[in-house]
């Protein structure tokens, strides 16, 4: 019986449009086998919830460069949960001060991603939360 | 430029050089790298002599500077007489913080005359105001929030308006019409009014989104109203700045910044000859920007290259006869993209090299990032010390004492002409796709780009493109100790209650009847910029105004996305 293939969402929730980085993710996550599905810019956490839902995605990742990332986080994590979906793994890349990381480990994230992360790190994260299942994972 | 025996000489002198010395000393030691090559991967050869410049002519491809082809530089006497414009960024939170931040710059600078005001997602990319509910955790955090004219009245309290050259980093007339409206308020004559906008959208799409940019053709058509006005009215005004920088910030080459610099300046100038003005009226207003990146010649190149190539555009394209048509002014501003995070002090290195590459190519308004860009908005300390590094180049280093220190260099007029020709060659294929508009709504544009920053990304990733202290030097367990800027949550709160007090306070008659002329306007085709500068008078926000300049042309929004995206299902 084949293998499923990891289900990833990438979201930009918000209103920054710098999606470099998120496009450079997807195409670095698709090369080690997963399938990427991107929400496409400024979309809202209503949206990303439901796309969550349509596409029956393992883990969903945030992409946050404009520093609203905990506003647009706790808006995410809240839309999952109205959907039934609070245990779905959810992380956080962008540009993040060290000084919020409890906090968006208490909104329910589980792994921040900043810049120069490499994309083997994320993608072996991403495999191991969507294995587990489960939304809290130590690093 | 030099004479045949000589250059026979020469070369049997290299020959004879390289068996005797070069080979033996690669023989004995090798070179720490496979390969040499500058970012855009024009490889670079251990050494450069007269023979790689042997056919040039000096007077043809150099010439002086202030003079066809500008190779050398826009002024003829260059920093010795018309120093770069420092302009730095400055924007957050609402206008009295911003005002603040502008002062404290003005006074760092000595000379205090020139600012880059940046303004939030919120207004700029998608038309809202502060208390619009999408704007929710967004108002006043990567620049400062101007939903009315009163916030433009904040931001420029206290400082003469006649005194200082603004630049306002957005696109379109909303921005500028406050501002404007602003003017008139404090009775600064249009002929007064001295700065620019940044107003480019070919660059906005292709980069960091406007949720808010029309189709091409009408971006177009905005632009070229504020064009038109600034030509008839506005001498001291430049309208657009033609950019390149967006670009290369989303990761592509420097040959091809310089290509699509080159074919948005094109693009925009064909707009506005269509709409009736001269190239002779037209080319003197644009200001052209980009990128500094860490390879300092190749940047140095880039930019000489940049003016000899527009010089040729203007002469030969577009027929221009007015040298100031054809010198072409850049505003430099040092790679936020190649900031780290990792080991921020670091940056001050790489700001210092960018900002000397530009003024060694000849810039003529130099922005430095901060230290601490790659993780927030610059703090005062980060602001202080990019001012510092401009003024201790000028006073303290030497480059900028006399014109194109770097003519003349072997190497450089040689990397000079490769970078020119391997622009030219991007140019063409952006030519050929029928310019830049087809360029850019294609998707072709944006997949060159994202492929360029791919493998750039790649190159880092497996260690091919050194990044000190991030994937070589690196040290995990030291923690640089900087003050970050931090936004204050309370500055959206005080802006939203701000704007609920405007609109109980304004006439709102008033406001409804300029904005329906606003939207007759747009739906007729005229000018938007009187129509913007009054409803803005009246106190009309930044959403009412989007709303009235919408109506006059369709969403691009289906479009926009789809070509954003292109590389994803490539």
């Amino acid at each position: 019986m084949a293998e499923r293939r990891v289900r990833v969402l990438l979201a930009k929730p918000g209103l920054d449009g710098h999606d470099f980085g998120i496009k450079y993710v997807a195409v670095g996550l698709k090369e080690a086998g997963m399938e990427v599905i991107y929400s496409g810019l400024n979309v809202s956490a209503e949206q990303v919830a439901r796309i969550a839902e349509q596409e029956d995605v393992d883990v969903v990742g945030i992409g946050c460069l404009s520093g609203a990332h905990l506003t647009v986080t706790a808006k995410v994590v809240a839309a999952l949960r109205e959907r039934g979906m609070g245990d779905l793994p959810v992380v956080l890349g962008g540009i993040v001060p060290k000084a919020d990381l409890p906090r968006l480990h208490d909104l329910g994230v589980a792994v921040v991603f900043g810049p120069g992360s490499a994309i083997s790190d994320i993608a072996t994260c991403i495999s191991r939360l969507a294995g587990s299942g489960s939304a809290v994972g130590a690093p | 430029m030099f004479d045949r025996a000589g250059m026979a000489e020469i070369a049997a002198k290299q020959r004879a050089w390289a068996a005797r010395l070069e080979e033996r000393a690669l023989a004995a030691r090798g070179e720490r790298q496979v390969s040499f090559e500058t970012s855009s991967g024009i490889p670079v050869r251990r050494l450069y002599t007269p023979l790689d410049v042997a056919d040039g002519d000096y007077l043809d491809s150099l010439g002086f500077p202030g003079e066809y082809p500008f190779t050398r530089g826009c002024y003829p006497v260059g920093y010795r007489s018309i120093v770069w414009q420092p302009r730095p960024y400055c924007g957050y939170g609402t206008g009295e913080e911003t005002n603040q931040r502008i002062k404290y710059l003005l006074a760092q600078m000595g000379r205090g005359d020139t600012i880059n005001v940046i303004v939030d997602s919120p207004t700029t990319y998608h038309g809202l105001d502060a208390d619009d509910p999408l704007a929710e955790g967004e108002v006043g955090r990567n620049g400062v929030s101007i939903s009315s004219l009163r916030d433009m009245e904040d931001i420029f309290a206290g400082i003469a308006l006649d005194k200082i050259s603004v630049t306002f980093a957005t696109t379109g007339v909303i921005t500028f019409g406050m501002y404007l409206a602003l003017c008139r308020q404090q009775g600064v004559p249009l002929d007064r009014i001295w700065g620019s906008l940044l107003n480019n959208p070919f660059g906005s799409y292709v980069s960091c989104n406007h949720g808010n940019l029309p189709a091409p053709a009408d971006a177009l058509k905005e632009l070229t109203d504020v064009v038109e006005y600034a030509v008839r009215y506005m001498p001291k005004w430049n309208p657009a700045s033609v950019g390149g920088y967006e670009c290369r910030e989303a990761g592509c080459t420097a040959v091809q910044e310089l290509a699509i610099m080159l074919g948005n300046g094109i693009a925009y100038t064909e707009a506005a000859l269509a709409r009736g003005l001269s190239i002779d009226e037209i080319a003197p207003r644009w200001v052209f920007y980009c990128s500094v990146g860490n390879n300092l010649f190749e940047e140095v190149a880039k930019l000489r290259a940049a003016r000899r190539m527009w010089a040729r555009i203007a002469k030969e394209r577009f027929g221009a006869t007015n040298p100031r048509a054809m010198g072409l002014r850049m505003h430099c501003q040092t790679s936020g993209l190649t900031l780290t995070a990792e080991q921020p002090l670091n940056n001050v290195v790489r700001a210092t090299l960018q900002s000397l590459a530009a003024v060694l190519g000849g810039t003529n308004s130099l922005y430095t990032d901060a230290y601490d860009e790659a993780l927030s908005l610059p703090s005062e300390e980060g602001h202080t010390l990019a001012i510092r590094t401009q003024q201790i180049i000028l006073e303290e280093s030497g480059a900028a004492d006399t014109v194109d220190p770097l003519g003349g260099s072997f190497f450089v007029e040689w990397l000079t002409d490769r970078v020119e020709e391997e622009a030219e060659k991007f140019l063409a294929r952006i030519d050929a796709l029928g310019g830049m508009t087809v360029a850019i709504s294609s998707g072709w544009l944006q997949q060159e780009i994202d492929r360029a920053g791919l493998a750039a990304r790649g190159a880092i990733t497996r260690g091919e493109r050194v990044v000190v202290g991030v994937n070589k030097y690196r040290n995990p367990a030291e923690e640089q100790e900087i003050r970050l800027f931090q936004v204050d949550p309370t500055w959206e709160e005080k802006q939203r209650r701000r704007l609920r007090e405007l609109r109980a306070n304004r006439d709102n008659e008033q406001v409804q009847r300029s904005l329906e002329r606003l939207a007759d306007a747009a739906r007729g085709g005229e000018s938007l910029v009187e129509p913007c500068r009054d409803a803005a008078a009246a106190y009309a926000t930044n959403h009412e105004l989007a709303q009235a300049l919408a109506a006059g042309r369709a969403s691009w929004r289906d479009g926009y996305y789809a070509m954003k995206t292109a590389i994803l299902r490539s």
